[in-house]
C-alpha cells in the first residue's frame, strides 16, 4: 500500500516493527515501529509515558516525509 | 532413553454406565466425566457430545483437538504443567486411544473459524474426519472473562484426554511403538549417521495467541531443548485462538508430530535424531532475531546438528522467524529443510537465498473455496461464518481445521510438476 500511494504521488512512511519485510517488500521511507501487536504504542508503560512515545514516534514519521529518498531507507526515533 | 507408545484402537464410542474399554468399544460416563471437568471453577457448565465418522455432522468453533493418552510408568506424567507434574516425562510407556479425539469447541469474540466434517467433500481434507470425537460444549461461569475461561477450556480438554485414556490402563495394548534416543552427549557407536536435529516454532504473540510449555506462556520463553519424549507426552499444548483452522497447530499436532515421528522412525538407520528446540515467535524483530541466532547455536554447539527441518508456528509474520532461523543454521553450516504453507505461486513476504530446500505442506494462502454440502447435526454452535452451519454453503479452505497443516499432518501438499 505504501508503494501505491508513494506511485500516485503521496509521499508515505510506513511504521512497522518488521523493518526488514517493508525493506524486502519495496517501501521507501520506513520508520520502526514497537511490536506487531501494537506498532505504535506500548501497554507496558505508563500512559503519560506512552503518549510522549506515541508523540516522538509521530513526529519523527512527520519529519521522514520531508526527507527525499530514491530507495528503501530506514528511520527510527532519535536516528 | 526408551519411551514405549501403547496404541489402542478405539472402533467405537458410546455414552453409558462406568467409563471402560472392552473390544474397542470405549464407553464414557457422560455425567462422570462432566462433573471432573467442572471441577474447574472459571466454568459454568459443560455439556459432552460425540460424532463419528461418516456422519452427517459439522463440528464448528473448534479451540483445539488433542488425542486420549496417559503416561503409565516411568517418571513423569502427560502434559506436564498443565494437568500433569512438571518431572519431564521421558521414559517409560505412554498410553494413546488411537482412532479417537477431544475436540473443545467455543464461542467467544475474537476467534478465528475452525471447521470439521464428518462425512462429505470438506470431510475428505481433514484428518479429523478419519476419528471419533468426544466433542466439549462448555460455557463460562458467571464474571469469567475470556482468557481465563479460553484456559480453563484448555485444561478441560487436556483432562477430559486423560480421563479417557485411563481406561486402557490395564489393558494389553494393539500395538507397540519404541522409541530409543540417545542423550545428545552420548556415544552410540553410529558416529557416522548425519546428526539431525528438529526446530519446532512455536506461537508466541500474547493471551490465546501463544503455546504452553510445561504451562509456561511461550511468551515469556527463549529458543530451549527439549527432548522429543516431551513433545509426545505434552510438553507442548497449544493456546491458539485466533489463528485460521489451516493455519493452527492443535495439540494433536504436537503430540503426534509428523517430523519427530518419522525422525525416530530413522533414527540409527540412515540419520542420528540429536534432538529439537522450540523457539518463539516474538512481536519485536530484536527479538525474533535474537530467537534466531540462539535456536541456530543450541543445534550447533550443543547438539552438533549438520542437519536440520523446520516447521512453523503459524502464519503472517512467523515467516520471519522462519527465514532468519534458516539463516543463522546456514550460516553456521547446518543443512535446512523447512516446512511452510506457501507454494510456488503464493510469494511470502519475506524470504531468504538461504531458503533453498522447502516442503510445501499446503498452500493455506491460496483463496480457495469448498462446496460445503447440508449436514444433518451441527455441534459447536448454530452458525458458520454469519450463516446456518447446518445449511449448503460455500467455505474458504481455511476454515477446515488441518485441511493444510503446517506439521504434516494434514492430507494434502502442493508438488511441482
Amino acid at each position: 500500500m505504501a508503494k501505491e500511494l508513494e506511485r500516485a504521488g503521496l509521499p508515505t512512511v510506513l511504521v512497522t516493527c518488521l523493518t526488514n519485510v517493508a525493506e524486502m517488500v519495496g517501501a521507501n521511507r520506513i520508520l520502526a515501529g514497537v511490536a506487531i501487536p501494537h506498532p505504535v504504542g506500548d501497554p507496558g508503560l505508563a500512559a503519560s509515558v506512552e503518549q510522549q512515545q506515541r508523540r516522538r514516534l509521530l513526529l519523527r514519521a512527520l519529519e521522514a516525509l520531508t526527507v527525499p529518498v530514491e530507495a528503501p531507507r530506514l528511520f527510527a526515533v532519535g536516528s | 532413553m526408551r519411551l514405549e507408545l501403547a496404541y489402542y484402537e478405539i472402533r467405537d464410542v458410546r455414552f453409558g454406565g462406568a467409563t471402560r474399554l472392552d473390544d474397542h468399544v470405549l464407553t464414557i460416563n457422560r455425567e462422570e466425566l462432566s462433573a471432573t471437568l467442572l471441577e474447574d471453577e472459571r466454568l459454568g457448565g459443560m455439556d459432552l457430545a460425540l460424532a463419528h465418522p461418516g456422519e452427517r455432522c459439522r463440528i464448528v468453533h473448534l479451540t483445539d483437538i488433542q488425542d486420549a493418552r496417559v503416561k503409565v510408568s516411568g517418571p513423569g506424567e502427560i502434559f506436564p504443567g498443565m494437568v500433569g507434574g512438571l518431572a519431564a516425562p521421558v521414559e517409560g510407556r505412554t498410553n494413546i486411544l488411537r482412532g479417537l479425539c477431544v475436540a473443545e469447541t467455543a464461542e467467544m469474540p475474537g476467534m478465528l473459524e475452525s471447521v470439521v466434517d464428518m462425512s462429505g467433500p470438506v470431510a475428505t481434507l481433514t484428518p479429523f474426519s478419519s476419528l471419533h470425537h468426544l466433542v466439549l460444549l462448555p460455557r463460562p461461569a458467571d464474571g469469567v472473562g475470556r482468557v481465563p475461561y479460553g484456559h480453563a477450556l484448555l485444561k478441560a480438554g487436556l483432562r477430559a484426554s486423560v480421563y479417557l485414556a485411563e481406561a486402557s490402563r490395564e489393558l494389553p495394548p494393539d500395538d507397540l511403538v519404541v522409541s530409543e534416543l540417545p542423550i545428545p552427549g552420548e556415544p552410540t557407536g553410529d558416529g557416522n549417521l548425519p546428526r539431525v536435529a528438529y526446530l519446532c516454532q512455536v506461537s508466541a504473540i500474547e493471551d490465546l495467541r501463544e503455546i504452553f510449555l510445561y504451562g509456561g506462556r511461550a511468551r515469556q520463553m527463549l529458543p530451549t531443548l527439549l527432548h522429543p519424549h516431551e513433545l509426545l507426552n505434552g510438553a507442548i499444548v497449544n493456546g491458539i485462538f485466533d489463528t485460521p483452522a489451516c493455519r493452527r497447530n492443535v495439540t494433536y499436532g504436537h503430540v503426534n508430530n509428523p517430523v519427530v515421528m518419522e525422525l525416530i522412525r530413522r533414527h540409527g538407520s540412515d540419520l542420528r535424531f540429536v534432538g529439537m528446540i522450540v523457539t518463539p515467535t516474538p512481536p519485536t524483530l530484536r527479538e525474533k532475531e535474537r530467537g534466531a541466532a540462539m535456536a541456530a547455536k543450541l543445534a550447533r554447539y550443543v547438539l552438533g546438528a549438520e542437519g536440520i527441518v523446520q516447521t512453523k508456528g503459524g502464519g503472517g509474520h512467523m515467516v520471519v522467524d522462519h527465514m532468519l532461523a534458516c539463516e543463522r543454521c546456514e550460516e553456521l553450516g547446518i543443512k535446512t529443510v523447512l516446512l511452510n504453507d506457501r507454494s510456488v505461486d503464493t510469494a511470502d513476504i519475506y524470504t531468504s537465498e538461504r531458503a533453498d530446500a522447502i516442503i510445501c505442506t499446503g498452500a493455506s494462502g491460496v483463496d480457495q473455496w469448498l462446496e460445503a454440502p447440508a449436514m444433518e447435526r451441527v455441534i459447536g454452535g448454530t452458525t458458520l461464518e454469519g450463516g446456518d452451519a447446518r445449511e449448503a454453503r460455500r467455505l474458504p479452505l481455511t476454515r477446515v481445521q488441518s485441511a493444510t497443516d503446517l506439521l504434516g499432518l494434514g492430507r494434502v501438499r502442493a508438488i511441482e510438476f
